[in-house]
């Protein structure tokens, strides 16, 4: 008479493990599906933005030259109106004074000097 | 290997890293659950025990992955020996040592809870224990060489695990307590 009940509650728990039990592997898979996908996303997009960084950086590269080139130009032609400048002090001096420049880097000491 | 079947491996080794740990998080608290004698709702008690194996196997399933991963994905570089013996990696030895430990641990447990009918229980008991020090060895193997140790998603679903583990054991715990208080009054009674 006992045996029945037993048998039943039994089949009943089987089934509720089992469906439990699928429930959970199911989520389980699903998760690790969804993580993996997730990470190849990422994994893209992070090569996508290294990529286009690159790009910034080529063309922040390209402004960077462009602007040391206009530096070394303006300072190309900055030195030369120094050069000039100098130069032509240094006549300046050289016809104000009876003694010559005898150091180039020291124009005005000794032009000051005499 | 191809480039992308190297990233799909590194990703699955990520991805059942993960869910392992949350696998053994809920055998767990489904294994103090089945101590504690807990149902849910009307349904047997032996639900709860039943349910306990069967996400214990699945784990070990997903854990079975995520070594196999490990070991063929190149830029692991974890050896076969590493997965088993402690502290003997190439690269992030510690870390990977602290995850081949609790694999040992957890292997005990499954074999032992396998041939229970063969075993003395107070030596399944015995080695049962071990799953306590399996658990926080599988979370510190997470967190020491995960690529996603410092990802905020990685740290939710963490504490998540410490906090149902903590929740659990403190229940467990309370378990105890309650049936030392209940011993005097059986004895008095």
């Amino acid at each position: 008479m006992t045996e029945q009940p037993q048998t039943t509650d039994r089949k009943i728990a089987n089934r509720l493990v089992r469906r439990a039990t699928y429930g959970v592997g199911v989520a389980a898979a699903g998760a690790t599906a969804l993580i993996v996908g997730w990470l190849g996303l990422a994994h893209r997009t992070s090569t996508a933005s290294a990529a286009a960084g690159t790009t910034t950086a080529s063309a922040t590269t390209t402004r960077v030259v462009t602007i040391a080139r206009a530096h070394t130009r303006h300072t190309t032609t900055s030195s030369t109106t120094s050069a000039t400048t100098a130069a032509a002090s240094t006549t300046t001096s050289a016809a104000s004074s009876t003694a010559p420049s005898t150091a180039s880097s020291q124009p005005l000491v000794t032009s000051g000097g005499s | 290997m191809s480039h992308f079947s190297s990233n799909a491996a590194w990703y699955l080794m990520r991805a059942t890293g993960v869910v392992t740990l949350v696998l053994l998080t809920g055998v767990l608290v489904l294994g103090i659950a089945t101590h504690r004698r807990w149902r849910p709702g009307r349904a047997p008690r032996v639900v709860t025990a039943g349910v306990h194996r069967a996400i214990s196997l699945l784990a070990v399933a997903f854990l079975g992955v995520h070594v196999l991963t490990a070991v063929v994905d190149p830029y692991a570089v974890v050896g076969a020996a590493a997965v088993v013996v402690p502290f003997v990696a190439g690269r992030s030895s510690f870390a990977v040592g602290l995850g081949a430990l609790s694999l040992d641990l957890t292997g005990a447990l499954v074999v032992s809870s396998l041939l229970r009918a063969r075993v003395p229980v107070r030596l399944w008991r015995g080695i049962h224990w071990l799953a306590y020090l399996a658990w926080p060895l599988a979370l510190a193997h997470s967190f020491a060489t995960g690529t996603d140790a410092s990802a905020t998603w990685l740290e939710g679903i963490g504490a998540v695990c410490v906090a149902a583990v903590a929740v659990s054991v403190l229940w467990r715990l309370s378990a105890e307590r309650d049936a030392k208080h209940l011993e005097p009054r059986a004895a008095t009674a």
